[in-house]
């Protein structure tokens, strides 16, 4: 439909599934859930008991009202231990995936804009790195060495970085050649300011999508870190860790291990689906014509 | 009267298209009526928006998903509107064929080309031809579009030129040997010389296949050169349709004839390009009345009230204007009474802003400039000629500081840009001294931040005061009003965005503007109104113009001297009056020569050609 | 203020790419190809190389030093001496290293501490439980993914399309260990159709046993591949190769093999040894889950008993398999894309 006079070569945009207008009833869930897991964060008083007093008599209770889920083979009480497990299940994969994201961010827009030798190092490094299985070499090394959470938060922060930064990278790559950026530098605008106020904006949306995945990817692998038992110390109201205490003894009471999956599983979906909705939106903002 | 006597291929009768917006339904284009003879060219000629394509997709049934199409069309002697879908789907290449805008994205980059051209054909049994025939039949085939080099058929489209794969796809399209032929801007992407031999090409092989061709475009040169019949759309309907004789000399619709006028002239410089205001309504704003009666400069009260019908005036030249009868003479094109503006006296200053010695730049073993020497002096215009590969945008990067050069020096405003050290102040007096303004107007703005937030990056950097009243100012001078400072690029049209664009340069009030190619991707409506925005800038603020385009009648409009480039060499430089004029270098010439020109009358042609 | 600084390195970016692959196309001689093809063989050794040394100085890093963990926690210091002595542990680190290759070149992996047999005993007869699972899961997820992604981009926007996103979502967002232990209460515990613990015997057994481990790799697999083909697909779909194609009347089938398929085939090879490599670390958590004596729990529980010798050899199999599977995915997208095999950038 275009009549230019030379063809711009646009290339054509996925499309995006979950456009629509006013915010779709799964985003709104979504929000809806993560605002729940947030209180549980803020308030761990909210907890009906103790999450880590053991009461053996109590041990392999189904729901009641004074258990709502239940208690565990110790007879801890599911609901408290969930509330209380909220914290690491949360802030944990956030600030790993906002560091992550962090650093990618950085990396992709030096690689990316300044190429040249920068560019050299940065894409070597990550091109070893990518080609290397993540978790496993998580579990190896955080098992080998018996380092803890930060181990493994930091040991996965760097094996995060491989595929944003090539994402990122390869985004940066594309507007730095465009015209609005070109017109800056002609400009004479500075090297950093050419990256904070052109290229950061440019590729927000991207960051942005990038950061939700990255938040789901973390709580995956930090919560299988877990459930094999590396990372959190034992007796941590850890909702992976909770799984895999629990499972034995699930025929007695479903809830012990099916509660804090169902909340790994709604957590990690919520924020995938809403980084998502982000995206459009950002994107339509500033989609032409 | 041949084209009386010819069968015609194929006959659209009242064929619109919708789609929904929002949730309700729009009405995209409406009662288009085309008639194709067998082995003759028909033009359909709209600007952007004017629902050329969807015209095109709708005849060969392959709209996008979401829109529907109703009205007959017939080939030959079938209705296809009765036709189920598997029986459209067989008509597509044994009837219809179709060829695209861009060579570069329509063949399989995977697949050879020989067996993308025979992929539709089958033997006499029914199946799929032997591998030995399906190369020799493409080799036939090739042959048949110009291409004489058997070995073509085993090559990847990716290893061909722009060119050369145009024809490798219009020998896949016709290798049915269909009726009609539908070409969707074929050229548009390619270079002028290659232009033309596509065009020819079309139009011989509409005539030895008996073939109607339908050539989309938004060019009136082109649609003149190969057509015997034109459509001008506007806003989804036609508005005027005609012999091409009959429209470009005695256009009866408002809308063709400022068409007409603000096509810039090859052979003069006109004093003042014509413009169109307003722009092409959205479908779904489209007015009650008559659609271009917000634009025109003969509406009446009627006009906006009644939607008029197409009517037919004399022979077949139908035109959609309820007025068309009194303003036969308003609207016949004035040009040749138009004094032409003699070309302007450059006052060749002594001192160069710009000057380069021997400039080459290299990539690897390609050479992108090998040694140019220009000088751009204060207050002149330079244009920069060539087609795509010529080094033309890359001397114009270099001149600004965006490419460095190999060797060879570029003085701007006494600072060589070649050279190894050049301090911060150095860059002061290059930034100040030659600004640049882009191509491509939908990315020459940051898609997420606002029109202001552009400029005054510019105006912080010269240390301006008061930013924002000089930000509306800015915005002013390029004929913009100060409350688009707000406003996210998403929200202005493809000419704002370029007049933008310049207000950006301007802000650090350089002496030289650097312009690549930016009219390319407007309408001609539009381009005539940056083009004369330049000229206007050029002698209110006395700032030179380095002037970069493919177009030499948009060159011939705005600048007083050229160089023509090839392969990276300046092959001949001069007043531009003179070079388009009397052009010395062959490939000068052979650029003017394939400037698409009318075809010969028609009656002259059936005199000598054809007797009846 | 001015961007002198990196002025020239960005002339190096912009029209050079294609320049550059001219280049390689000259230096290359005939073979742009080959010489890619060789020059990825090198790296591969050159990583298994350093990964070699990164396993050899695992036993350094423990906790204990080398003797520890070869001892095991409860040697006395007796018997960490005549350890030093019978491997050698005063010898220099070079000296040891090489004689940790030589050993290499045997297929001698060592000997378990934990189960006193040869470490490449332990590590086949894991092996003989994950391939099967492993092969299977990605060949699964691959196949069904592309058509899944296939059949939801030809009807873009539906509520089919709706449906199968969501799902994907799901169940790429859902830790592995959930979907699995989901599965096995389902499936064995409340319908008992399959064992849900331990591998079972050989033959027909084990097949009976790995099927629920299967399916749970491959449904996690298969959200990211359906996703990916769904992406894909739908821009092929909608470039003008397609239009063409069918304006010139051509078959669905052509369409859909000859253009859709070969198109998404160069990301999809890339991006299913990708996803297979990332998949590893879940594997462990699968073979958890299922109590599978595979290679995984092989790694667990040395990990647990500080069998750094089995450590070693795990993670020496992995990276070997790790750069196959690059190595392979190379190969064959240089088989589908001639503009590959002439050395030209293709976006992967």
């Amino acid at each position: 439909m275009s009549p230019a006079g030379i063809v711009l070569a646009r290339r054509p945009r996925a499309r995006r599934f979950l456009a629509g207008p006013g915010v779709p009833p799964g985003v709104a869930a979504a929000a809806l859930f993560l605002g729940l897991v947030a209180v549980w964060v803020v308030a761990p008083g909210l907890a009906p008991h103790d999450p880590a007093l053991i009461r053996p008599g109590d041990a392999y209770q189904g729901p009641s009202s004074a258990h709502l889920l239940g208690t565990d083979p110790l007879g801890r009480d599911v609901l408290s231990r969930l509330i209380d497990g909220a914290r690491t299940a949360v802030l944990a994969p956030l600030a790993l995936a906002a560091g992550t994201i962090a650093v990618s961010t950085t990396l992709a827009v030096l690689a990316g804009y300044l190429r040249g030798w920068v560019d050299a190092v940065i894409s070597r490094v990550v091109d070893v790195l990518y080609s290397i299985p993540a978790l496993m070499v998580a579990i190896v090394i955080v098992g080998v060495t018996g380092g803890g959470f930060g181990l493994s938060i930091i040991v996965l922060l760097v094996f995060g970085l491989p595929a944003n930064v090539r994402v990122l990278r390869a985004a940066v790559m594309e507007r730095a050649a465009l015209p609005y950026v070109e017109a800056a530098r002609t400009l004479g605008v500075s090297t950093p300011r050419i990256m904070l106020t052109q290229l950061v904006p440019a590729i927000g949306p991207l960051v942005i999508t990038s950061f939700f995945l990255q938040i789901t990817f973390a709580i995956v692998d930090l919560s299988s870190l877990s459930f094999l038992g590396l990372g959190v110390p034992p007796g941590a109201s850890d909702w992976g860790r909770m799984m895999a205490e629990n499972r034995a003894t699930m025929s007695a009471n479903f809830f012990s291990t099916a509660a804090p999956g169902l909340c790994l599983a709604a957590v990690a979906v919520s924020a995938n689906v809403l980084g998502d909705w982000l995206y459009t939106r950002y994107e339509q903002a500033g989609r032409s014509r | 009267m041949t084209s009386r006597i010819s069968p015609t291929a194929l006959v659209a009768t009242g064929l619109s298209v919708r789609g929904v917006r929002g949730g309700a339904p729009v009405g995209l284009t409406s009662d288009v009526d085309i008639e194709v003879p067998a082995g003759e060219a028909v033009a359909i000629v709209g600007e952007s928006g004017s629902g050329k394509s969807l015209t095109a997709r709708a005849l060969l049934s392959l709209l996008p998903r979401g829109l529907a199409s109703s009205g007959t069309i017939r080939i030959g002697d079938r209705d296809v509107s009765l036709l189920d879908d598997a029986e459209r789907r067989r008509l597509r290449g044994s009837e219809l064929a179709f060829v695209m805008q861009d060579p570069f994205t329509m063949l399989n980059p995977l697949e050879r080309c020989g067996s993308q051209v025979t992929a539709a054909l089958r033997g006499p049994d029914g199946r799929r031809l032997r591998k030995a025939a399906a190369r020799d039949e493409a080799v036939r085939r090739l042959a048949e579009v110009g291409i004489a080099d058997p070995a073509v058929a085993d090559r990847y489209p990716f290893e061909l030129s722009g060119g050369m794969r145009q024809r490798v796809a219009i020998a896949a399209a016709i290798a049915e040997n269909p009726a009609v032929l539908i070409a969707d801007e074929p050229t548009t992407a390619l270079d002028v010389t290659t232009q033309k031999e596509i065009l020819d090409l079309l139009e011989r092989l509409s005539r030895s296949h008996r073939m109607g061709l339908v050539l989309i475009t938004h060019d009136l040169r082109v649609a003149f050169s190969v057509c015997t019949r034109i459509y001008v759309m506007y806003a989804g309907e036609i508005v005027e349709a005609g012999r091409p004789v009959d429209v470009r000399n005695r256009p009866r619709h408002p809308y063709t004839a400022g068409l007409l006028r603000t096509e810039p002239p090859l052979d003069r410089r006109v004093h003042r390009l014509a413009r169109i205001p307003g722009a092409v309504p959205a479908p779904g704003a489209r007015p009650a009345g008559c659609r271009f009666a917000p634009r025109c400069g003969w509406a009446e009260a009627d006009c906006h009230d009644h939607h008029p019908a197409l009517t037919v005036l004399h022979l077949d030249h139908q035109v959609r204007c309820r007025r068309a009868d009194e303003l036969t003479e308003q609207l016949r094109p004035s040009r040749t009474d138009e004094p032409p503006e003699p070309a302007v006296a450059c006052a060749a200053s002594d001192r160069a802003l710009i000057r380069t010695r021997a400039l080459r730049r290299t990539y690897g073993p390609r050479v992108a400039v090998a040694g140019a020497d220009i000088e751009v002096h204060a207050g002149e215009s330079v244009g920069l000629v060539g087609e795509s590969g010529s080094g033309k945008t890359t001397l114009a990067r270099m001149l600004v500081g965006l490419t460095r050069p190999s060797s060879g020096s570029v003085e701007v405003g006494g600072v060589d840009l070649a050279s190894r050290h050049l301090s911060s102040a150095d860059w002061a007096v290059v930034r100040s001294t030659a600004q640049m303004a882009f191509q491509d107007p939908y990315s020459t703005l940051n898609p997420h931040r606002t029109i202001g937030a552009a400029l005054r990056d510019g105006l912080r950097l010269v240390g301006a005061e008061d930013i924002h009243r000089r930000t509306d100012e800015l915005l002013e001078r390029v004929g913009l009003s100060g409350d688009h400072a707000r406003r996210m690029p998403a929200q202005l049209s493809g000419g704002e965005r370029q007049r933008v664009a310049i207000a950006r340069a301007l802000a650090r009030s350089p002496r030289v503007l650097v312009c690549d190619e930016i009219v390319s991707a407007l309408d001609v409506s539009v381009q005539a109104h940056i083009l004369n925005l330049l000229r206007d800038l050029q002698v209110r603020l006395g700032l030179s113009l380095v002037f970069i385009t493919h177009d030499l009648a948009v060159a011939r409009q705005v600048t007083d001297r050229i160089y023509v480039l090839k392969d990276g060499e300046i092959v001949e430089q001069g007043a531009t009056g003179d070079v388009l004029d009397h052009p010395r270098h062959p490939y000068t010439q052979r650029l003017v020569a394939s400037v698409p020109s009318p075809r010969p009358d028609p009656g002259t042609e059936l005199e000598r050609g054809k007797p009846a | 203020m001015s961007t002198t600084g990196n002025e020239a390195a960005r002339d190096t970016a912009g029209p050079a790419t294609s320049d550059r692959a001219a280049a390689a196309h000259r230096r290359g001689g005939r073979s742009p190809a080959l010489r890619m093809l060789a020059t990825r063989s090198v790296g591969a050794v050159a990583v298994l190389l350093a990964v070699t040394v990164v396993v050899f100085l695992f036993v350094h890093l423990a906790p204990g030093g080398p003797e520890q963990a070869l001892a095991g926690r409860e040697a006395t210091p007796e018997q960490l001496a005549a350890i030093r002595a019978r491997y050698g542990l005063d010898d220099p680190l070079w000296q040891q290293y090489l004689r940790y290759l030589g050993a290499l070149t045997h297929l001698d992996l060592g000997t378990s501490l934990l189960r006193r047999e040869p470490v490449t005993r332990s590590i086949g007869q894991a092996a003989g439980v994950t391939a099967p699972l492993v092969l299977i899961s990605w060949l699964l997820a691959a196949v069904a993914g592309t058509a899944l992604g296939m059949f939801t981009a030809l009807r873009a926007g539906s509520r089919l399309d709706r449906v199968v996103l969501a799902l994907t979502v799901l169940a790429a967002s859902t830790p592995v260990f959930a979907t699995g232990l989901l599965l096995a209460w389902v499936f064995g515990i409340q319908l008992d159709w399959l064992p849900v613990l331990g591998a079972g015997r050989d033959g027909g057994d084990r097949a009976r046993y790995l099927v629920l481990p299967i399916l749970t790799t491959t449904l996690v697999l298969l959200a990211s591949s359906t996703r990916f083909a769904r992406v894909r697909i739908g821009q092929i779909l909608e470039e003008d190769q397609v239009t063409f194609a069918r304006a010139r009347g051509l078959s669905t089938s052509y369409v859909l093999v000859r253009i859709v398929l070969r198109n998404a085939a160069v990301q999809t090879i890339t991006l299913s040894g990708a996803v297979l490599i990332a998949m590893l670390g879940g594997l462990v958590v699968v073979e958890q889950v299922f109590a599978l004596p595979g290679l995984g729990t092989l790694l667990v529980t040395a990990i647990g008993a500080r069998d750094i010798p089995v450590i070693q050899g795990v993670t020496l199999v992995v990276a070997v398999a790790v750069v196959v599977v690059n190595l392979v995915v190379d190969l064959l997208c240089l088989a589908v894309d001639p503009r590959m095999r002439r050395g030209l950038e293709v976006d992967r």
